[in-house]
């Protein structure tokens, strides 16, 4: 190293000890994160969790596993206002190049909001929503979280997409009055 | 003393329990040397600045393109729903939820990451920079990939290193590695050896994940994921995706590669083949999906195995850095002013 002192770890025969054993403690620690058997890595992850939890080195490589998903999907806001008008609301989209970096954030919350097990999910997104499409002069009265699915067909069968439209939330905010939509 | 009179002068037994004890030490010995010097030995700094410049300037980027959704993600209007960290996880915005804060942690990291990109007090700025990613990422999962998992992970051991090491190696910048007159600019191979074993620990835990996978097995896997219309990214001909040939060789290409990849890049024969075919699966995922910063932290990761000669010939190749060098280049007039 140029210059200075090594360092208390690089140059200290304790300080030395004391690396060598935080560098294999690591890899102990990743080895047993990463365990290839389910019911092993389990119980090993509880172990860890400690130590990854508290340096954020939480991983999951389980990437397109065990099988790729089958479904495509898009997941949208229909806002009804108070004077009965209606809008569509989309999440943010970019284009493929530069935009992506920001959009593949809005397409990964879609995917998770579409799922009923992230629930907890779908009020904040929809008060959210609410307050971005908001305008002076109406109210928002209505806001419904819609999903469009399709079940990708047999590979190579080359059949078109069928999609299902579902409404799968509805988010009334407190005090307004009910306006039915006009159709 | 020689070592003949030390024999005669020594019992016979005490002398052969003395060389048993040696030979009995020896291995383990000779492997904890080995293992300290894989761990601590120094090395020519350049493929350390490479991988340090890339993982700050990934953040820099991370960072600035989640600048229009920053309250949308992070504030407690946004999408978010009221965040849970898990016992031992921390992150600023556990404590602090104001707007304000969350303008004030960006750039506290974006600040941090240029300190690094630049090598100035990295000591300091290091664990800054991990300390403002890690709550940025673990305030919101819900918008996290793979890709940003990893690069939080690179920050993690940057951090660790940053800490145990002096800053007279750690913000060692482009320009030291090529200034005239100094020393060979040397840092310690930890952050490349953490990084290494984490590369190499990604692909068989990716590949056994997949083993049970009935489209993995029959060769689909890639015509599905190719096919999913929220990842498509840029145009790829409808006769590949769904062509059943080039699918089974897109799907069995891509496991054979993960499972090779390993352990070819620490051959050193074929650590360079392994660099190319395993950037060049990323770069095609990248390419047809949306995988974010996925193929960025990947790239960071895959610096750690280049050598020192070759992340010189990549640095000097960017493009402010020879300029910033003839100008450092002594003067060949002064010497003679001085006879």
């Amino acid at each position: 190293m140029h210059g200075d002192s090594p360092g208390f770890f690089y140059r200290s025969r304790v300080g030395r000890l004391m690396l060598c054993a935080l560098s294999t403690g690591l890899v102990v620690v990743l080895i047993m994160w990463n365990f290839p058997d389910p019911d092993v890595r389990a119980g090993a992850q509880d172990q860890v969790r400690p130590v990854v939890n508290a340096l954020a080195i939480n991983q999951g490589w389980g990437l397109f596993a065990p099988n790729p998903t089958r479904t495509s999907a898009r997941v949208y806001a229909e806002i009804t206002f108070s004077d009965g008008s209606r809008e569509v609301f989309d999440f943010p989209d970019g284009e493929p190049f530069i935009g992506v970096l920001r959009e593949f954030r809005w397409r990964k919350l879609e995917r998770r909001l579409r799922q009923d097990k992230n629930s907890a999910l779908w009020r904040p997104v929809a008060q959210w929503i609410e307050v971005e499409v908001g305008r002076a002069d109406v109210d928002v009265v209505r806001v419904e979280l819609v999903r469009e699915q399709s079940r990708l067909a047999e590979a190579g069968s080359g059949k078109p997409l069928v999609w299902e439209v579902e409404r799968f939330h509805t988010y009334v905010p407190a005090g307004t009055p009910s306006v039915e939509p006009v159709e | 003393m020689c070592p003949r009179a030390l024999h005669r002068l020594s019992p016979l037994n005490e002398h052969v329990v003395i060389d048993r004890r040696r030979s009995l030490l020896a291995p383990p010995r000779r492997f904890f040397a080995a293992w300290g010097q894989f761990w601590l030995a120094p090395m020519r700094a350049s493929t350390y600045v490479l991988m340090r410049s890339a993982l700050a300037l990934t953040v820099i980027v991370w960072l600035v393109m989640v600048l229009p959704d920053l309250f949308a993600f992070y504030s407690e209007s946004g999408v978010r729903p009221n965040p849970v960290y898990s016992d031992y996880r921390y992150g600023l915005f556990q404590w602090f939820q104001s707007d304000t804060a969350i303008v004030v942690v960006l750039v506290m990291t974006l600040v941090a990451a240029c300190a690094v990109l630049s090598g100035n007090l990295v000591r300091l700025f290091g664990p800054l920079m991990w300390l403002g990613m890690m709550s940025f990422q673990l305030d919101n999962l819900s918008v996290l990939n793979a890709g940003d998992e990893l690069l939080r992970v690179w920050c993690a051991y940057f951090a660790i290193f940053a800490v145990v090491t002096p800053n007279s190696a750690s913000s060692i910048s482009v320009r030291d590695l090529y200034r005239p007159n100094r020393d060979e600019a040397l840092a310690p191979v930890w952050l490349l050896r953490m990084a290494q074993i984490q590369i190499t620990l990604i692909y068989p835990a990716s590949v056994i994940a997949k083993l049970d996978g009935g489209t993995w097995q029959d060769g689909t896997a890639a015509l599905y994921a190719l096919q999913v219309r929220d990842f498509q990214r840029l145009w790829v001909p409808e006769s590949l995706t769904d062509n059943l040939a080039v699918g089974r060789v897109l799907t069995y290409l891509t496991l054979a590669i993960e499972i090779a990849v390993p352990v070819l890049l620490w051959i050193p024969r074929t650590r360079r083949f392994a660099i190319v075919v395993g950037m060049g699966m990323h770069l095609g995922f990248d390419y047809a999906m949306r995988l974010g910063f996925f193929v960025w932290s990947m790239a960071i990761g895959y610096c750690a195995f280049l050598t020192p000669r070759e992340a010189d010939w990549i640095l000097r190749k960017l493009p402010w850095i020879e300029p910033a060098l003839e100008l450092e280049q002594p003067d060949p007039v002064a010497p003679m002013a001085t006879m």
